[in-house]
């Protein structure tokens, strides 16, 4: 049976810099001899792991999944995963886009938990305007990506939530 | 503490009452106390969602937050979520995140579990099967007399004690 290309991303609160692709693939094909990943970014270039040489990782046929540190904020990536031939040339492909946002949804979960705390937080007028904010710049995000798979609107959205998050003293 | 899988239910019932009141007591009261009650409670459910689906620290105080958020609509919201209805129908809606959805399907002889395809990774806030009544709804070991277990992963309603052939089972689940 023809391998029918496909695979999934996941990225975790705990590690957000880190982005875990697993290999759902269907059926096989004895021509495949390797695999790569482009993980594209919204300004056109290639996101890679720090020393890795190539636009692409490499992405070992044995390994169902891959963990790949490459992450230093939220962000909207095209990712194309190829299986390769021995002689080097793509026998299939498959791209997905997504947006990940570990980063502002730690942040965000961060906000509530200081409510906990001290619920007088939420007396200030700004507090629930910018946190709903920051919230519809997350959600828009995630729209982006699952109604157009568009990296460019989700990135720009990611990076007005970035801002807030990294710039909470002034908003928070 | 309230499962917050459940705290997340009742945040979501209490979020559309508060929505629906505020524009009533505008009307009718010249104004609310609280015009600001179904943002707040979607803005912190939203976040005890994730801090559920990642594990994160601080998640029971979280969820007494969210569920002290619930205020004076918290008593209907259980009812509804118990019963499936409250103060007027729930009425299985077409869209939105909290709609509510009805499935239902007929059973194998024998058999300790059914499944509804079409809703994996809801939550299921009320189930019916024909022979037994259904008591509490658990998402997660085994069922015990007429408890049930409602895997979203697989969108499986697990009885304790076996359907009878054709047997009628119908679950009300929610985004």
């Amino acid at each position: 049976m023809a391998l029918t290309p496909n695979f999934t991303a996941s990225q975790s609160s705990g590690t957000p810099s880190v982005i875990t692709l697993t290999d759902t693939s269907t059926g096989s094909d004895v021509t495949i001899a390797s695999r790569r990943v482009y993980l594209l970014q919204s300004n056109g270039t290639f996101l890679v792991p720090a020393g890795n040489t190539t636009d692409y990782i490499e992405w070992d046929l044995v390994d169902t999944s891959i963990s790949i540190d490459v992450l230093s904020q939220d962000s909207a990536l095209s990712i194309t995963v190829q299986w390769m031939s021995g002689i080097e040339t793509v026998v299939t492909s498959k791209t997905i886009s997504f947006a990940f946002t570990a980063y502002n949804q730690t942040f965000y979960y961060g906000l509530t938990e200081s409510q906990v705390a001290n619920a007088n937080l939420t007396a200030s007028s700004w507090w629930y305007q910018n946190k709903l904010i920051l919230k519809v710049e997350i959600d828009s995000a995630i729209q982006a990506i699952t109604f157009a798979s568009d990296i460019y609107s989700a990135q720009a959205a990611l990076n007005r939530a970035t801002y807030i998050s990294t710039n909470s003293s002034i908003f928070f | 503490m309230l499962d917050p899988n459940t705290v997340v239910s009742l945040a979501e019932i209490s979020q559309y009452l508060w929505n629906d009141a505020i524009p009533k007591e505008n009307q009718f009261f010249n104004g609310t106390i609280d015009p600001r009650k179904a943002q707040q409670l979607y803005i912190e459910r939203c976040a005890l969602q994730y801090g559920i689906e990642q594990g994160l620290s601080g998640l029971p105080g979280v969820s007494n937050y969210v569920y002290a958020l619930c205020g004076a609509k918290l008593q209907l919201a259980i009812e509804i979520l118990g019963t499936g209805n409250g103060g007027g129908g729930v009425i299985p809606g077409g869209g939105g995140n909290f709609s509510v959805f009805e499935y239902s399907t007929n059973a194998v002889e024998g058999t300790f579990t059914v499944y509804f395809p079409e809703a994996i990774g809801k939550r299921c806030v009320n189930a019916f099967r024909q022979g037994n009544n259904i008591g509490t709804i658990l998402t997660s070991g085994t069922p015990t007399g007429n408890q049930v277990v409602w895997n979203k992963e697989s969108a499986s309603l697990t009885v304790a004690v076996a359907f009878y052939d054709e047997e009628f089972v119908r679950v009300v689940v929610q985004q």
